[in-house]
């Protein structure tokens, strides 16, 4: 049944549409910026509306040595990275969502551990060497395939399904794997979006672990490439450089724009998951 | 006969069940061990005087010095104040905002609008904490946006971001309007997986939209709200370091050093110094672990089944 | 068909306890290892081995460099050297993380650069080599070219871990708009009463013409972090007072700080008026960034700026072209501003911008030293700094000429300096900066004409030191602001002082003096 416009709903609309201002406005701030040229940004404050049509920043960024490979290699970490990430959080989430498993608690209480106390960046380093991962692109991917968080959060949501929801599968002599791929993945795609999203994004965005695990200049992503362009134009209040690029804002703006516009993209792609009613039971109350 | 082959049919069949699941936890038990057990052997490094030469296992043994020092450190209740005045303002005034967010989202019929607006709400998440600042001082400072249009008013110039109090405001301000939208999707996604039928039927016992929120929606979401308010104490303490870097100045520094912020500013992590700063990791955590174990015992009052274990 | 299985054993097992020795012990093998090892060799150099070149792994900070496989200028050093470079660069804000890792898995590169001082605080882990005796037989030009004193500075306890990266003390330029002054009528202030009236006109009298009241006088051309490096603001008028807070200073054989020196009360008086009373100070001063700070000179707002030297012609002119925006301004150098006893200055500082340690596993550091020392030549600089002659740059009458187009286009992709930043030569890069960019000109000749306030204890580092100097910074800055902005009277200035030698000042400045009289065969007291 069709739900009335009411009062209420335009107040919450005309919310929303305050907050989403506010929220676009410094992407929309560091777009205008980044097409503007050099002279025109300086003490502007806020922008309203585009002056100008500037390409110099973004030729800056896209000239920048290594960049074609620095886009490829974190689109590899993140594909591989993000089907790792969620096989290894799915297969873990399901297997502990079952409460009477034994031995369930004992293993909730090991990843609450690994979840409240970090590992030194020494200890793990050491460990991500001795297994070979050094300056390898295993090593932007691997060691933190798991994310305990959403592992958890994953977990509940597949523990909240009804019991009966495989019970004919396996009754039928389904495997747990079978009943996992076949039933419970397909009505989960919320939750899984969800994940897929946060990863893929995680591995995108990731930084330090890229600067501490690779050393060679080619194998860089491109947050680390992104950051190393703009190194230059800050130091100038150090010593001056005799190159002279186009000031920090305008690049700062031009690279944001790059390294983020790629991944944005992922989330509308994602969203059609989050449709409501793809449920076949209800979830439990 | 049918109820003996029933019971051993479901006999095999429990077994049938854990087997392959334990076989389906090994490759994430690997991992956890390897990279995240292996390396937590390295948290002894706070009970130790840790040099690279005599590495973790050699090091001498200190006990608890380094968090003797620490706690009769000048600094450090103050730095601890700061932090946990800004998680508390955190956990307990920024958590509910996705949340309440998310369910306003949800009662908007008009699905393209929905999209649009989820889709810009996320976009500050991807935004640095240097630029942000930058557009924090365009508004408030004293030539600021927001002074200006006091001044055209008649007032007198305010200096927002040199004042202490204010400051609190604008840290865990700036960082829910941050990520009002990102941290929202998880609700959305749990949004989705309500079963219309549930509002049909409340539709037709007579439910208005209002009645419907607190009576379908919100305990439809309510294990994932658990979950989430009980998972962001595990590291509570562990306030934003670029969000800090970014937004910190030298008229604020009293209320906006953090523990991290206090532990890098101070030097502590540099590598004569690795132990203390894992002492007071190792000593925020124990706290984090407190609070965590105690919002869990909360939970499963409420609900036996909102708890993590 | 036994001996050929039995030899090949042999081989394997060679090889394999050569890996894992390798790898136990770190470093980089040299390329002759492996033909060494086959041929049943224990020695590892072997007669061709002199021709082989070095290897030579340097782990540097990133100012923005590119480590190009072709680069024309690398690969003209590596033959003249007899090299095999290969540079790694990390971000400032990773660096030391890095190094941390690198020195627990046992990685050492050859050669490391550190900013500042911070190696200091990694030779107890014992990874660099003592190179006093090296650089006497491989680095004479490295010592020809630095005074004893920079040595000096980074020694301790005698040895030396490692090249200093002198450059010179001077760093901080006080400029006003010269456009402005002429406007009002006034004449250039040299001293503290004339200062105070030109900033107060410069934000009341509408220095810009345009009618409205969006002029101030001083404004801050960084982020406000610390005295006195990080309030470059305040040194001027500090200076003209005799002090520099933040340093320490001799007089009449006692030391003292100037963080508690009566000078530095009547200081923050002067300072205090000009905020309070005649709001010439920008309001903003200790809350704005740097980005911020720089717009806010650059967008023409601001009157006076004492900053680093390249503030008004590199980051207002050629990055945030202030001659387009503003093009009637015209920034004139103050040369002095002198107080009641005539003393006036600035603080030196920088003097070691980086230092160039050759590590403990170094397979080669006669060829590390050599290359340093190559560097440290008029002949190396040039090549490590503008590329190769004809073909990245131009020479007139045996002096550089400017880029060419190529060296030109070399500099934009960012490798055409990449080796320019190992050994410093400052001295060099004046006169090239000063060829490629004339306008820099005058700035570069102030910053060595200024007098300058040095910190009596430069380089010193104490236990103490390290325990309380960030915590006593925190306290100064605290108080200087209460103080400024009027939220503490400055009658309770010795209240601030109590607080700050009882919070760790009294045994910084004991330790500071003892370790100094025992470095530089002193006496000092304390004066405080």
């Amino acid at each position: 049944m069709k739900r009335k416009a009411s009062f209420a709903g335009i107040v919450n609309i005309s919310i929303l549409v305050f907050i989403a201002f506010t929220t676009v406005y410094p992407f929309y701030y560091l777009l205008v910026i980044s097409f503007t040229p050099v002279a025109n940004t300086v003490g502007r404050g806020l922008v309203l509306f585009p002056t100008s049509f500037d390409l110099s920043s973004y030729t800056y960024v896209f000239r920048a040595f290594g960049i074609g490979g620095a886009y490829r290699t974190t689109l590899s970490v993140v594909i591989l990275g993000t089907i790792l990430s969620l096989t290894l959080s799915t297969i873990g989430a399901y297997a502990l969502s079952f409460a009477d498993m034994p031995g369930r608690n004992l293993l909730m209480t090991l990843l609450i551990i690994t979840l409240v106390f970090q590992a030194g960046l020494i200890p793990t380093y050491l460990v991500v060497r001795s297994v070979g991962l050094i300056d390898k692109l295993g090593a932007l991917f691997i060691p933190n395939a798991i994310n305990t968080f959403w592992l958890i959060i994953m977990r509940n949501f597949f523990q909240a399904l009804p019991q009966s929801l495989g019970e004919s599968a396996r009754i039928d002599g389904s495997s747990e794997f079978r009943v996992l791929i076949s039933i419970v993945l397909p009505i989960s795609t919320p939750v899984i979006a969800t994940i897929v999203l946060f990863y893929a994004v995680g591995y995108w965005n990731q930084y330090f672990n890229a600067i501490i695990y690779i050393n060679s200049q080619d194998k860089r992503t491109l947050q680390v490439l992104i950051r190393s362009l703009y190194q230059a134009a800050m130091n100038v209040t150090q010593s001056p450089t005799d190159d002279v690029p186009p000031p920090v804002e305008t690049i700062r703006s031009a690279a944001i724009i790059v390294s983020t516009l790629p991944i944005l993209c992922a989330y509308p792609f994602l969203q059609k998951y989050f449709v409501q009613g793809i449920m076949v039971g209800a979830v439990k109350g | 006969m049918s109820t003996k082959n029933n019971q051993r049919k479901k006999l095999s069949n429990a077994v049938k069940r854990f087997i392959p699941l334990y076989i389906l936890l090994i490759p994430v038990l690997l991992y956890y061990s390897i990279f995240m057990f292996a390396p937590m052997a390295g948290i002894i490094i706070a009970f130790k005087d840790y040099s690279f030469n005599l590495g973790i296992f050699g090091s001498p043994w200190v006990g608890f010095e380094h968090f003797e020092r620490f706690f009769s450190n000048g600094s450090f209740r103050s730095v601890f104040r700061n932090t946990a005045v800004i998680s508390m303002a955190r956990i307990f005034f920024a958590f509910p905002f996705p949340i309440v967010f998310a369910l306003m989202l949800n009662e908007v019929t008009a699905i393209k609008l929905k999209k649009v607006i989820q889709t810009l709400s996320y976009l500050p998440h991807f935004i640095s904490w240097i630029v942000i600042s930058g557009l924090l001082f365009a508004f408030f400072s004293s030539n600021g946006i927001v002074n200006q249009i006091i001044v055209a008013l008649g007032g007198t110039v305010k200096p927002f971001l040199s004042e202490t109090k204010l400051f609190v405001w604008f840290f865990v301000g700036s960082a829910v309007w941050k990520e009002l939208g990102w941290s929202a999707i998880i609700y959305l996604a749990a949004l989705a997986g309500v079963d219309p039928a549930l509002y049909d039927a409340a539709t037709v016992d007579g439910a208005g939209r209002w009645k419907q929120l607190l009576h379908v929606t919100l305990p439809s979401i309510r294990s994932v709200i658990s979950i989430m308010f009980i998972l962001s104490l595990a590291n509570v303490l562990t306030v934003g370091f670029e969000q800090t870097v970014a937004l910190i100045n030298s008229s604020v520094m009293s209320v906006a050093e953090t523990i991290d912020y206090y532990i890098y500013r101070t030097g502590l992590q540099q590598v004569n110094n690795y132990s203390y700063a894992t002492a007071v990791g190792f000593f925020k955590s124990a706290i984090s672990l407190v609070l965590v174990l105690a919002a869990n015992w909360g939970a499963r009052k409420i609900d036996p089944d909102g708890g993590l274990w | 068909m036994k001996s050929v299985i039995s030899k090949m054993t042999v081989l394997l097992l060679a090889s394999s306890l050569a890996v894992s020795s390798g790898c136990a012990s770190g470093g980089s093998p040299k390329a002759n290892d492996s033909s060494a090892l086959i041929s049943g060799v224990s020695d590892s150099v072997t007669p061709e081995s002199q021709e082989s070149p070095a290897k030579l792994n340097v782990f540097s900070r990133d100012i923005g460099h590119i480590w190009n496989g072709d680069n024309e200028v690398v690969k003209e050093v590596e033959k003249r050297l007899n090299l095999d470079l290969n540079y790694t660069f990390t971000p400032d804000t990773e660096f030391l993380s890095k190094v941390n890792l690198l020195i627990a898995s046992n990685e050492l590169p050859d050669v490391f650069i550190f900013k500042n001082y911070d190696f200091f605080q990694y030779i107890p882990q014992n990874i660099f080599l003592e190179i006093s005796e090296l650089i006497k037989t491989e680095g004479q030009d490295i010592l020809s070219i630095y005074p004893e004193m920079v040595f000096d500075l980074i020694r301790v306890d005698g040895e030396l871990f490692g090249v200093p990266g002198y450059n010179e003390p001077g760093k901080f330029v006080f400029q006003l708009r010269q456009d402005w002054l002429d406007s009002l009528g006034l004449q250039m202030p040299s001293n503290l009463s004339e200062l105070r009236a030109v900033l107060k006109a410069f934000t009341d009298g509408d220095p810009d013409g345009n009618g409205k009241n969006d002029t101030i006088g001083l404004a801050p051309d960084v982020q406000f972090t610390d005295l006195p490096i990080g309030a470059p603001v305040f040194q001027p008028i500090f200076g003209a007072y005799g002090i520099m807070p933040g340093y320490f200073f001799e007089k009449d054989g006692k030391a003292y700080s100037a963080s508690i020196a009566p000078e530095y009360k009547e200081a923050m008086e002067y300072i205090k008026a000009l905020f309070m009373e005649d709001k010439s100070l920008d309001p903003d001063t200790f809350i704005m960034q740097t980005d911020q700070a720089k717009q806010n000179y650059a967008s023409g707002r601001v009157g006076a700026v004492c900053g680093w030297y390249s503030t008004i012609p590199v980051i207002a002119y050629d990055q945030l072209k202030m001659d387009q925006n503003v093009p009637e301004a015209e920034w004139s150098i103050i040369r002095e501003i002198r107080g009641d006893n005539g003393e006036n200055g600035l603080a030196a500082n920088g003097m070691l911008t980086y230092t160039t340690n050759i590590t403990t596993a170094c397979a080669n550091p006669e060829a590390a030293m050599r290359y340093l020392n190559f560097l440290a030549t008029d002949e190396g600089a040039r090549i490590a700094a503008v590329g190769i002659e004809g073909k990245h740059h131009l020479t007139q009458d045996g002096q550089y000429a400017g880029l060419t187009e190529e060296g030109q286009k070399a500099l934009d992709d960012k490798w055409l300096d990449v080796l320019a930043f190992t050994i410093q030569r400052f001295d060099y890069k004046k006169v090239m900066y000063k060829v490629n960019s004339p306008h820099w000109t005058p700035y570069l000749d102030a910053i060595a004409e200024y007098p300058l306030y040095y910190n009596l204890f430069e380089a010193l580092s104490t236990d103490e030191s390290v325990a309380y100097l960030s915590e006593l910074k925190k306290i100064e800055v605290e108080w200087f602001i209460r103080f400024v902005t009027g939220a503490e009277p400055l009658e309770n200035f010795g209240d601030y002082s109590q607080q700050w030698l009882r919070a760790g000042g009294r045994e910084v400045l004991d330790s500071y003096i003892s370790a100094y009289n025992e470095k530089n065969n002193a006496n000092l007291s304390a004066g405080q």
